[in-house]
């Protein structure tokens, strides 16, 4: 059997590097209020 | 660092899956409200010093199908949704250069789709994405290597060489493997 690192393509790696970015631009916005608040009400209800 | 701390910190990836699974981000925040709720009141069954993300991953992506078999039809028009939203926010610096990935993915069957955000985008090895979504090691790779596949054509990303993509490609990963020696 092939190790992992064999196995990917450069595609592979241009799909993976694509992915990534379409992550860390919804990664990067700040956490909506709605669910600061949501873990708030959680917490309070203890 | 309490419970809701950790929980508080993994929200931006959570919501990175859950956009990229669902296609839609109202919907994928639906998700992750969802996912957070069940979190807490099972945060018994979590067993600390295991990885977090994963058992959220997992609650995560259970409540999505539950969703989806429920509304079967709804499904249907993740492509149509994902139309008019691009519609609506053009203005988003760096929206469209990721919009034919995002679109893509819309195209792929969920399975796949989750498998390749899990191992691809998330960072989650194999065996630990094979555990959340309850399937064998090598469906999961198996689900991946279609995955690429798929998006690769939908992307056009072999289409250039005029010797065909599997000698382009072949003749890039020999090179560069060589390279890293």
């Amino acid at each position: 059997m092939q190790a992992k690192q064999e196995q990917e393509t450069v595609i592979d790696r241009a799909i993976g590097a694509k992915l990534r970015a379409l992550y860390d631009e919804v990664a990067r916005e700040p956490v909506p209020d709605r669910f600061i608040e949501l873990l708030k009400q959680l917490d309070d209800k203890k | 660092m309490s419970f809701r701390d950790d929980l508080l910190n993994t929200i931006p990836s959570l919501r990175a899956f859950a956009i990229s699974l669902s296609g839609k981000r109202d919907r994928a925040d639906d998700l992750v409200q969802e996912t957070l709720t069940k979190a807490w009141k099972h945060q018994e069954s979590f067993t600390p010093g295991t990885n977090l993300k994963a058992w959220l991953y997992a609650i995560l992506r259970n409540e999505f199908y539950s969703q989806m078999r429920k509304k079967g039809r709804e499904v249907e028009d993740v492509d149509g949704n994902f139309s008019s939203q691009l519609a609506v926010h053009p203005e988003q610096q760096g929206f469209l250069d990721l919009a034919d990935m995002k679109l893509a993915l819309t195209k792929i069957p969920p399975d796949q789709r989750e498998a390749l955000l899990l191992v691809g985008a998330s960072g989650l090895s194999y065996e630990e994405t094979a555990e959340i979504c309850g399937v064998a090691v090598g469906t999961i790779k198996s689900r991946v290597n279609r995955a690429r596949k798929k998006l690769a054509e939908l992307l056009q990303v072999q289409g250039e060489s005029e010797y065909g993509p599997d000698a382009q490609v072949e003749a890039i990963v020999r090179s560069s493997s060589a390279a890293r020696g």
